[in-house]
């Protein structure tokens, strides 16, 4: 008679396996059990033998013990996607699992460090989208502004603003280019998730991702997930985030004051200020009504000219915003001592190199993490024992450093 | 007519945004034609090229800009006995062209065509003269290069101008009879092409610059 695993959770295979990107027959080719048998451990009538385990824990680098996690509940859930082709569906339910992965870390984590307040505003906008006008999206965007006390500037970094606001926020390779982010507004904890997916764009690019992420939490808030699956629908969402990132980034009152003229000189000068991707910024003006369809047209025949559709100027040079509040909530609790790098692989049952990226950590932070100290030079000096100095300067006391207060 | 009402009549046809507007292009092309000689040049054949370059980015914009301004029409116009185009921006009783100056606001050299629109200037300057209905008058953007008489400082920010007016020439072309410092009168601007590593003592040092040396 064959041994299963006690306490096997068929579930957690399949979240492993399509966390991967692995269909059945991939993942057998992997462990060399048959697509049938690996079916019915996922379907849970019946379970791999420790061996088995094994083989499949190091196919899908994952800890044998998170196939023993309870499944999870479920829960009405709305993620925004940013594509829901046929081609992507793969890479979006691979995302969709990551995007859990960053949900059960940032869990874990908030046991021990206190994360900022959530603070979106609700602006009683209407649960269908499709009653929604591009007027009431640019009031949406100026309201969003106000009600973090913003003035019309530039935004030094959006996900930084973001972060400050209570979203979790991950960068992170979605494995397809038509997935540009995901994001969710959980319920339980009142919070936003943001995965920006970094396997193609720029840093202007992944910022207005950001940005288009949170007009989903402002616009879309109530949004049933049942209305994402309407093509109409789904597509009118993402044109109205798309609307309201703009909108949000490139307020039309100094947005205009700033440019001087409808030309891609003045458009590129405007990049380094504004942190927009020229393509951005002249749909942004078409829609403003700062040029004509025929100055349009001259602007995109130059702008392929100029190959700036390969890459544009600044791409190259500009930094990523990069998320913070995970890693230093890891340094937090690391260097605290709250936890050990064992003992959070051992909670988040996930492989080091997930944590790391979804997290933004270097790679390899875990196993060689060492709490941080003070250089010895900065340490109390210790008293030498020098005969000579003894008798020249007896009784001399060691200057200790001092101890700042806080209050 | 007094400065003022001049100044006034000109910001009556020319919104103040597009003037605004105007000296943030005047940034902008010194930026992008400095950069573009540059790269693409040595810095011997880049200073010869800068001037070309300027104007043609200048004009270009100029237009550009007009565009957002209804009733402000651009043209370009093909300058009487010679083979340069210029650009004139016209609304209202105002016909507007650049120039560039040695100097804040220096005397621009004769030309044909600046002669036939600054003869066609009913300007007048007598207090109590009124504002004839058929006048056409002519403005100026005078534009100039940021100068230092240190090297290092002049490759770093060469790129900036050293000052901009609009100027209302008289007939003869031999003086002004009013000009707008828009350095001074677009502070916003200004700040907001400032290098920065500029700290205030030095901003103050290039707006007084930009002021005109002779009355």
């Amino acid at each position: 008679m064959r041994v299963g695993t006690p306490g096997f959770v068929g579930v957690r295979l399949r979240e492993a396996r399509e966390a991967r990107g692995l269909t059945l027959v991939a993942l057998h080719d992997l462990v060399g059990v048959s697509a049938q048998s690996l079916s019915q451990y996922e379907a849970g009538r019946s379970s791999p033998s420790p061996h088995v385990l094994e083989r499949i824990s190091v196919a899908v680098n994952m800890p044998e013990h998170f196939f023993l996690l309870p499944e999870r509940e479920t829960r009405p859930s709305t993620i925004f996607a940013r594509s829901m082709s046929s081609a992507t569906k793969t890479a979006r339910t691979r995302a969709e699992r990551r995007f859990e992965w960053l949900r059960d870390v940032a869990s874990y984590l908030s046991e021990f460090v206190a994360f900022p307040t959530p603070n979106f505003p609700d602006l009683g906008l209407p649960d269908d989208p499709l009653l929604l006008s591009d007027d009431e999206i640019e009031e949406a965007a100026d309201a969003a502004r106000r009600h973090w006390g913003m003035r019309d500037d530039p935004i030094a970094n959006m996900v930084l603003l973001l972060e400050n606001n209570g979203a979790i926020i991950a960068r992170d390779k979605l494995g397809a280019e038509t997935l540009d982010g995901l994001s969710e507004f959980v319920v339980e904890d009142g919070r936003p998730y943001i995965i920006v997916g970094t396997d193609k764009g720029s840093p202007v690019r992944w910022r207005f991702d950001a940005a288009h992420e949170l007009g989903h939490m402002v616009l879309h808030a109530n949004v049933a997930p049942e209305q994402l699956l309407r093509p109409e629908t789904f597509k009118r969402i993402e044109e109205q985030a798309h609307r309201f990132a703009a909108a949000f980034l490139l307020p039309l009152a100094s947005f205009g004051d700033d440019l001087s003229a409808v030309n891609l000189d003045a458009f590129r000068a405007l990049k380094a200020k504004w942190k927009v991707s020229i393509s951005a910024m002249i749909i942004r003006a078409r829609h403003a009504g700062f040029l004509s369809e025929q100055t349009e047209r001259s602007l995109w025949v130059n702008y392929s000219r100029r190959g700036w559709r390969r890459i544009e100027p600044y791409d190259e040079t500009m930094q990523p915003e990069e998320p913070r509040l995970l890693r230093r909530a890891f340094d937090l609790v690391l260097s605290e001592g709250a936890q050990t790098p064992e003992d959070v692989l051992s909670r988040v049952a996930l492989h080091a190199n997930d944590v790391e990226a979804l997290c933004g950590l270097p790679n390899g932070y875990l196993a060689n993490f060492s709490p941080v100290s003070l250089l010895s030079s900065h340490r109390v000096p210790e008293r030498q024992e020098r005969p000579e100095d003894d008798a020249a300067t007896p009784g001399q006391v060691i200057q200790l450093p001092v101890r700042r207060r806080t209050s | 007519m007094t400065g003022a009402d001049l100044e006034r009549l000109f910001y009556s046809d020319f919104p103040r945004e597009l003037v605004r507007k105007v000296l943030q292009n005047v940034y902008l092309a010194h930026q992008v034609a400095w950069d573009e000689c540059h790269s693409r040049f040595a810095r011997t054949e880049a200073e010869n090229l800068l001037g070309y370059e300027r104007r043609g980015k200048l004009e270009g914009y100029l237009r550009d800009a007009a565009g957002l301004f209804p009733g402000v029409e651009a043209r370009v116009v093909r300058s009487e006995g010679s083979n340069w185009n210029h650009t004139e921006l016209s609304s209202g009783l105002f016909v507007l062209t650049e120039n560039s100056v040695q100097t804040p606001c220096a005397l621009v050299r004769e030309s044909g065509f600046r002669k036939t629109l600054a003869q066609s200037n009913q300007l007048s300057m007598l207090p109590d003269a009124p504002v004839p209905t058929d006048a056409r008058y002519f403005a100026q953007l005078l534009h100039s290069r940021y100068r230092t008489l240190d090297p290092d400082e002049q490759r770093k920010h060469g790129y900036l101008p050293g000052s901009a007016y609009i100027a209302f020439p008289g007939r003869d072309l031999d003086s002004y009879l009013h000009s707008i410092n828009l350095v001074t009168e677009f502070p916003d601007v200004v700040q907001a092409h400032m290098p920065e590593e500029w700290d205030s003592e030095a901003q103050l040092r290039y707006v007084r610059q930009a002021r005109r040396m002779t009355a």
